[in-house]
């Protein structure tokens, strides 16, 4: 009973902290939101037995990536905000087809599907061991490859936010480029064609070289 | 557990469509970071919940890097948004079409 | 004999080669004689062929060289034949002589021109294909070179290429001779079904028997040949190229459209008199278009201002009474004049030349006048030609209508009053020349720009006018007529029938004749010696003044129905087919995968929202269809 009663609350509280995300008009809020979200999904994750990915979530997701979203929110300030123009009603229409459309059929797929039970499984299964387990065996080339790709990431960081000294008055912008502005092309025509023949006397004209 | 896998997999796919519409709602880069980031939470919480229910762990480990891979792209990203608005370029995305033909 | 034949139709062919790759690389004066030494041994050849035959029984006059093999198939072969006979050999040495004496007139007369050395190229081009057209033993190898000499016409008239008049005129020329070469050709077709060769030997041999005399076959043969002839010779209805084919240089008009290429119509009818004969209907037909011709050329010539054009139509006028003599069978009289008229109209051409030459290219004669001080040589070889023209001396054209009394029909009397009618032309036009250009008060114009000009003309200029003057009153001596004995008829009687006329006749014919002329000259003398004379003159005959001046409309005729249709046909087709359909297909097409492009182009906007979008309905797509799919 209690079970049933703490996934309906997760559940409740992950999509509405979802649709805050979304519809919030503050990024700061949206932040905000999204940590409700993981702690929820970290709730579920519970709820599968699985701890160790409970507890990993909050600390590695909730607890560093979403600070240094609330660090970035923090430093952009206003520049982060939504930008004032309003969203045409055929894309927000699109956007909400494109979501519903997805989310039905997935739950038509599943609700068609029946999944066999659960089998009952020990209180180490979610455990640190058990995950590592599989980890640095069977997918031990995943966890590498995941490693590297965190480093690529450390050092994309550090690239990124680099300051580069350039040679400017302060205050002074550094352009951004323009748009690519559409080249005219030339009468296909002329282009293909060359210049158009007409029907008249070919008079000649000009010396040839003596003969 | 005493909740099908099916009711998993569906707060799953309501999270996924919600932010899937986020991503394709919203002009701000770090807001569809944040939809982004929602929707791959949303596909963990479907490995995860398989992963009970088929009692094998294979779904969580796939889960752990996940969330590695996504903190990687959050890194990346939000250097992005820094670099941007270091330049006092407007953050809206549909301003950046320099990969236009 | 069949080397010295080949060497002299070659000779020439390798001088063009020669002119051609030496191009720059030789100094004009090189070029100009190496044409010039090339012609003169090409004559020599034919001088050494001449008296081999002379020296040969009458009967023994026919050769038949058999150079190569040209094309070959089962049923019909083409030769490389040359027949070499009397009459070739006439040919040969008109061609040859009066060739290589106009091209060393030729080398005073182009004389600093830029294209001096392509002209002599262009005029041993043509003595080869002239000499091949007379040496052939072949009907193809006839036409063959019959198109050469077309060709080297086109090239020669339009010389002056930076004008557009001589791009036109050679034009026009080429033009019609083509309508000329069909006629051959077509004949030719007739000869390879019905005979299985073009031999000349064997289609005379086996003509009467293939088509009967008279029979629609025969008549369309001949027919065809004459329009051949009519187109090449310039007579009516073909002879609206001829005037305008004086824009080429001088020479070219003496060499080409006064000697020889002009008179190859008539050496094709003499050639081919078996089929001639074989359709007396076709033959009538040559001798009444060479009456209308010699009338129509004289009036015309009587009101021309251009002294090229003067002397043009006289050629057409000319020819049209050799026409007539080939018309009626008096082949050897036609043959004759051809000769004489060689001469005498060459040496009227290249005087003309040296006249425009001292007057810096002026060639309009109400311009002219009072010249004989200034040119006493010049005028002195003119009355030469001018008396041979008219036909004091030889006597060749009256010797055609004294023939024409010996036929006796219906043509031939006709050939006789027309021929009669037409020596009064003759004396009046001709005198006319004369008196226009050297008589009577220098003009204005000549006054300014006689100082300007060459004076009277150089060596190399003048000495092969001279030597045409001699050959006119020499040749004059190969048949005198009044019953002397014709040298001329009795060498070529081993290949063409002749129509000999009695001493009265011919008596009758000239003296009447002579008078004629007389009478046209005396008349235009006194007429142009009175002041005011001419115009009044001109007032009371104004419509067919106006009409000669106007070359009686022919030109306003075939513009409006040939040139006009073709040029509509032509525009049309431009328009619709071209541009239209072709051009425009294509362009459809390019523009089509353009604007497809640009289509598809616009997918790639840039916008990463769009790029979502499209990805997220994608795969609601997909999945929409793997669901169908599943087994729900």
């Amino acid at each position: 009973m209690t079970y049933e009663i703490v996934f309906a609350a997760a559940a409740a509280l992950a999509i509405v902290s979802g649709l805050g995300v979304v519809l919030s008009g503050n990024p700061f809020r949206s932040a905000l939101w999204l940590i409700l979200n993981l702690v929820s999904l970290a709730t579920f994750y519970l709820l599968l037995q699985s701890d160790f990915l409970a507890a990993a979530q909050v600390i590695v997701y909730a607890g560093a990536v979403m600070i240094m979203f609330l660090f970035v929110i923090a430093y952009l300030g206003g520049a982060g905000d939504e930008p004032s123009r309003d969203l045409p009603l055929w894309q927000f229409g699109a956007s909400l087809v494109a979501g519903i459309a997805l989310v039905a059929e997935v739950i038509i797929a599943i609700v068609s599907e029946s999944f066999p039970g659960a089998p009952d499984v020990g209180p180490n299964f979610g455990s640190a061991q058990a995950v590592a387990g599989p980890l640095f065996s069977t997918y031990l080339l995943a966890f590498e490859v995941a490693s590297v790709v965190l480093l690529a990431a450390a050092v994309g960081g550090v690239v990124l936010g680099a300051v580069r000294p350039s040679p400017r008055a302060p205050g002074e912008r550094e352009p951004f480029p323009e748009r690519v502005r559409e080249a005219p092309l030339p009468e296909l025509q002329t282009l293909v064609m060359g210049r158009e023949t007409h029907i008249e006397v070919h008079h000649t004209g000009g010396e040839e070289d003596d003969s | 557990m005493s909740v099908g896998v099916v009711w998993f997999i569906g707060v799953s796919a309501i999270l996924f469509g919600i932010g899937l519409t986020g991503v394709l709602m919203r002009r701000s880069p770090l807001l569809i970071l944040l939809s982004v980031e929602l929707m791959l939470n949303a596909c963990n919480l479907s490995l995860v919940a398989f992963s009970r229910n088929l009692g094998q762990q294979d779904g969580q480990v796939f889960a752990l890097v996940v969330m590695a891979i996504a903190a990687s792209e959050v890194v990346v990203g939000l250097g992005l948004v820094v670099a941007m608005a270091r330049r006092h370029a407007e953050l809206d995305v549909d301003n950046l079409i320099n990969l236009r033909h | 004999m069949q080397t010295l034949s080949v060497i002299c139709l070659f000779l020439p062919l390798a001088g063009t080669a020669v002119l051609a790759l030496a191009n720059t690389r030789i100094s004009r004066p090189a070029a100009a004689w190496l044409g010039t030494a090339v012609a003169f041994v090409s004559f020599l050849a034919a001088v050494a062929v001449f008296f081999q035959i002379l020296s040969e029984g009458e009967s023994q006059r026919t050769h038949v060289f058999h150079l190569y093999t040209w094309a070959a198939s089962p049923s019909f072969t083409v030769p490389f034949t040359l027949q070499i006979d009397t009459l070739s050999v006439t040919e040969m040495l008109i061609v040859s002589g009066v060739g290589s004496l106009i091209v060393m007139y030729s080398v005073g007369y182009l004389h600093g021109d830029p294209k001096e050395r392509r002209f002599f190229a262009y005029i041993d081009l043509f003595l080869f294909s002239m000499l091949l057209l007379v040496m052939a033993g072949d009907f193809v190898l006839l036409l063959a070179g019959w198109g050469l000499v077309g060709l080297s016409s086109y090239l020669l008239i339009g010389f002056w290429h930076e004008r557009p008049e001589p791009v036109e005129a050679a034009k026009k020329a080429f033009v019609m001779n083509a309508v000329g070469d069909v006629g051959i050709a077509i004949a030719i077709f007739f000869m390879v079904r019905d005979i299985g060769t073009t031999n000349y030997g064997q289609v005379f041999a086996q003509a009467p028997d293939v088509w009967a005399k008279g029979s629609a076959d025969a008549n369309w043969v001949a027919l065809l040949l004459l329009l051949g002839a009519v187109a090449k010779s310039a007579q009516i209805p073909l002879h609206t190229w001829l005037p305008d084919a004086m824009e080429g240089p001088t020479p070219v008009s003496a060499l080409i459209h006064a000697a020889t290429m002009v008179t190859a119509g008539v050496y094709l009818v003499a050639r081919a008199h078996p089929l001639f004969e074989n359709a007396p209907n076709v033959m009538a037909t040559t001798a009444l278009l060479g009456v209308a011709t010699l009338l129509m050329a004289g009036v015309i010539a009587i009101v021309q201002t251009d002294i090229k054009r003067i002397i043009a139509y006289s050629t057409m006028s000319q020819i049209g009474y050799m026409f007539t003599a080939v018309g009626i069978g008096a082949y050897s009289a036609g043959m004759f004049h051809l000769l004489t008229h060689a001469f005498f109209k060459a040496l009227l051409f290249l005087g003309a030349g040296i006249v425009i030459h001292a007057l810096a290219d002026e060639q309009d004669v109400r311009k002219m006048g009072g010249l004989a001080a200034a040119l006493p040589r010049t005028k002195v070889l003119m009355w030469i030609g001018t008396i041979a023209l008219i036909g004091f001396w030889p006597t060749s054209k009256d010797q055609i209508m004294a023939s024409a009394m010996e036929v006796g029909s219906t043509t031939a009397w006709i050939v006789w009053v027309g021929g009669l009618i037409g020596a009064l032309l003759t004396g009046i036009y001709a005198t006319r020349l004369m008196r226009l250009v050297f008589y009577g008060e220098q003009s204005e114009f000549v006054k300014e720009h006689l100082h300007e000009g060459h004076g009277e003309a150089p060596w190399v200029m003048f000495w092969p006018v001279a030597a045409l003057a001699a050959g006119t009153i020499l040749t004059g001596f190969l048949s005198i007529g009044f019953g002397a004995p014709n040298y001329i008829a009795d060498f070529l009687s081993s290949s063409i029938p002749n129509v000999e006329s009695t001493a009265a006749q011919d008596v009758l014919t000239t003296l009447i004749a002579w008078a004629l002329g007389a009478a046209g000259g005396l008349a235009v003398w006194r007429l142009y010696g009175t002041p005011g004379a001419v115009p009044k003159l001109r007032a009371r005959f104004a419509p067919v003044a106006i009409a000669a001046e106007h070359k009686f409309y022919w030109d306003e005729l075939y513009t409006l129905i040939a040139y006009r249709p073709a040029q509509f046909v032509a525009v049309t087709l431009d328009k619709v087919v071209e541009r239209w359909i072709i051009q425009g297909s294509i362009t459809a097409l390019t523009l089509t995968v353009r604007d497809a492009a640009r289509g598809l182009a616009d997918a790639q906007s840039g916008i990463v929202r769009q790029y979502a979008a499209v990805f997220a309905f994608g795969v609601v797509i997909v999945g929409a269809y793997l669901l169908t799919k599943a087994n729900l």
